[in-house]
């Protein structure tokens, strides 16, 4: 017979392997390219997170694909579809990951293009689309849905474009802290079958940053109640260096601040791409 | 939060008050659930009194919205302030569902 302790300790134990192996949904390391940094940060409010992102490059292209998440609601519902949606999303962009490159005959030969794009921005309407349609088809008596902004960059020339599905606006900060945003271009993904999404697109020059970040972070309260908000984020990213790795720490820290420590009621993700001289 | 409910002909309003986040979400899909279970499928729901809705506030929408219309009626919102209606915007809700600035105007949208 079992104890409430012990079906306490066993329930904890299984939320420790959740925790570990969601863990593994996310980036073991960041693409490494020449003209571009990369830094992100995921902090869960509770033991799963229904938060994610995402950063690989794409053969023989070198575009670098950059994701943000953040599946609706909290808690375990939410980080079984985080992996279902990130993993859609990676699958649908990049079919075999690396070994979309094959080398046949000592040569590398693309072997299956994701999913048959012309341009990044055709590739980004395309997995958002696949990935809508798949979750509202397929999973849409759950009625879980998640925002999610989705960039293909071009270290080389910093070009990028963008598809942001219902997602909070991402950030292009410059060295001067000049700022645009990156707006919806598309609902939700997996609200409703047969969504439409369209694509933007910028240019990073040397020196800005592409931020992009999930409303657990302007969300997010002090002890007083207020919320941290856009002009604090703003304030933020231009009291720094937008070095990616001291801008997602100087953010973090302001949050920190800010929140006085207090326990965070959401996920909070950040990724910042910075193009420089290499 | 809290809720009220009252009827106009075949048009089920549903006044909601107060903070729909994830602890307060069930207790508002609960409402609706019930007035679906009774065959009402003409609803609105009045968000003039909501405060902030995180995205389980929004889920609970969807849900109702999906089974309004499969059932023949729809989903129909009133009256959010702008930060709710800003959520709205954002998300993507404001493509998929309609928004009215009053509850008359909402109710009244039925009959047209």
């Amino acid at each position: 017979m079992t104890t409430p302790q012990a079906d306490l300790e066993s329930l904890r134990r299984e939320m420790e392997v959740a925790r570990n192996i969601q863990r593994d949904f996310l980036p073991e390391s960041l693409p490494v390219a020449l003209g571009v940094q990369l830094e992100a940060a995921l902090h869960p409010a509770r033991v799963v997170s229904g938060d994610f992102y995402d950063a690989f490059m794409l053969e023989p292209s070198g575009t670098i694909v950059l994701v943000v998440g953040d599946v609706c609601d909290k808690g375990v519902g939410a980080a079984l579809f985080m992996a279902l949606f990130r993993s859609l999303i990676r699958a649908s962009a990049d079919p075999v990951g690396g070994g979309a490159i094959q080398m046949i005959g000592g040569r590398r030969t693309l072997v299956r293009q994701s999913l048959e794009a012309a341009t990044p921005a055709d590739l980004l309407t395309r997995v958002a689309g696949f990935t809508n349609d798949y979750i509202a088809r397929l999973h849409g008596r759950t009625n879980m849905f998640a925002t999610a902004f989705l960039a293909a960059l071009t270290p080389m020339t910093g070009q990028f474009d963008y598809v942001n599905a219902g997602h909070e606006p991402a950030i292009v900060v410059g060295p001067d802290g000049g700022t645009r945003e990156l707006r919806p271009t598309g609902p939700a993904l997996g609200l409703l079958p047969d969504q439409k999404f369209d694509a933007g697109n910028g240019t990073l020059e040397v020196g800005d940053c592409l931020f992009a970040f999930t409303d657990g972070l302007v969300e997010a309260r002090s002890p007083a109640g207020e919320a941290f908000g856009a002009e604090r984020l703003r304030s933020a990213l231009r009291a720094h260096n937008t070095a990616p790795a001291e801008l997602v720490r100087g953010v973090l820290e302001a949050l920190q601040a800010f929140t006085e420590g207090a326990e965070p009621h959401d996920d909070v993700t950040l990724l910042a791409a910075t193009r420089v001289i290499d | 939060m809290h809720t009220s409910v009252d009827r106009r002909g075949d048009v089920i309003t549903v006044h909601v008050a107060g903070s729909v986040d994830g602890l307060t979400a069930e207790g508002l899909q609960q409402v609706f659930a019930g007035e679906l279970a009774a065959r009402h499928h003409n609803l609105v729901a009045d968000l003039g009194a909501v405060e902030y809705t995180s995205s389980a506030g929004l889920r609970v929408l969807l849900a109702t919205l999906k089974q309004a219309r499969s059932g023949g009626g729809d989903l129909r919102l009133a009256a959010p302030n702008p930060d709710v209606r800003k959520v709205l915007d954002l998300s993507g809700f404001t493509n998929i569902l309609k928004v009215f600035p009053t509850v008359d105007d909402a109710v009244a949208s039925f009959g047209a």
